[in-house]
């Protein structure tokens, strides 16, 4: 169940980093970034450090998540005006 | 075009490899390496009542190697002021607040007493168990962001930034220059006072991540600023 559990982690977190590298929208990408700084924090809790997953919740997925979205929308906002 | 994309193309492939092969070598090495005696856990678990705290990660971020906290909070003030020279900003008083929305109002009235409660709740007990400064920081500092998506104004108020902003990183350096002083290694806490003086150290940590982490998401204001901001 333990090993099921690590398994399912590790597949999710190799999946989404590779889809946040390869999707071509780049909202769709900072999101998905956002979820796998989430799913990096599950795999820390399982390591049995839960400090850093406290910490990977908060500023790896939350701030630096929310930094990566802002910016892909002023991007985004941005062509539109040069349009 | 084509070229230059398949080249980038290339080296992209090349990096992949050789990320792939070292993540691979230390897959092999952390196997091999279950078999042994758990590094330091033995020393550090020993010195746990010199440290004054009864958490080991807490003990040795903020007693053994405080130095290399204190370093990480500098770089923490380095990267805000890197941010505010680009922005050409000395606070967040040129943010326009976006459009009032009921919903999200009474959502951050709930919500961001929690956060202040949670935050202040996990300094608390960082010292006897996993918490700490750098996450109590955070989720203080993301529910003052929600306060501000909200149209709360109080940030834009503070117009002495950078002294809050670097509260972490002078605690650390007045504790650890107060030891060499009296004559001992620098950061070396008394032996008896060690557990106030890393609360004292954990709150200013707190305080100045709260403020860095907000700043550094709103601090760059798109140049149109009438737009609605996420």
């Amino acid at each position: 169940m333990t090993l099921a559990i690590d398994l399912a982690i590790v597949v999710l977190v190799l999946a989404v980093a590779v889809a946040a590298l390869y999707l071509p929208d780049l909202f769709r990408s900072a999101v998905l970034f956002l979820v796998f700084g989430l799913m990096m924090a599950l795999a820390w809790v399982r390591l049995d450090a839960v400090d850093i997953a406290l910490a990977e919740a908060a500023i790896g997925a939350g701030l630096i998540g929310s930094l990566i979205l802002k910016t892909v929308i002023q991007l985004g906002s941005s062509e539109q005006e040069d349009e | 075009m084509n070229s230059a994309g398949r080249l980038s193309r290339i080296w992209a492939g090349v990096v992949g490899l050789a990320c792939a092969a070292l993540g691979l070598v230390l897959v092999i090495q952390i196997a091999n390496l279950a078999d042994r005696e758990a590094g330091l856990a033995m020393t550090v678990a020993a010195s746990m009542e010199e440290s004054g705290v009864t958490h080991p990660p807490t003990a040795v971020l903020l007693n053994f190697r405080s130095y290399d906290t204190w370093l990480e909070i500098v770089v923490l003030l380095g990267a805000l002021l890197g941010v505010l020279w680009l922005a050409d900003r000395r606070d967040l008083s040129h943010v326009k607040q976006p459009a009032e929305v009921a919903l999200l109002r009474r959502l951050v009235d709930v919500v961001l007493p929690l956060a202040v409660l949670g935050g202040v709740f996990l300094l608390a007990q960082g010292t006897g168990a996993p918490g700490g400064a750098f996450q109590a920081g955070a989720i203080v500092g993301a529910g003052f962001l929600l306060g501000h998506l909200a149209g709360w104004q109080y940030l834009g108020r503070l117009h002495h930034v950078l002294p809050v902003a670097a509260a972490g990183v002078i605690a650390f350096g007045t504790v650890g220059l107060t030891a060499m002083v009296i004559g001992r290694p620098l950061l070396d806490l008394p032996a008896g006072a060690a557990y106030p003086v890393i609360v004292g150290l954990e709150v200013a940590i707190a305080i100045s991540t709260a403020l860095t982490l907000v700043m550094l998401v709103l601090v760059a204001a798109p140049p149109g600023g009438d737009k609605d901001e996420r």
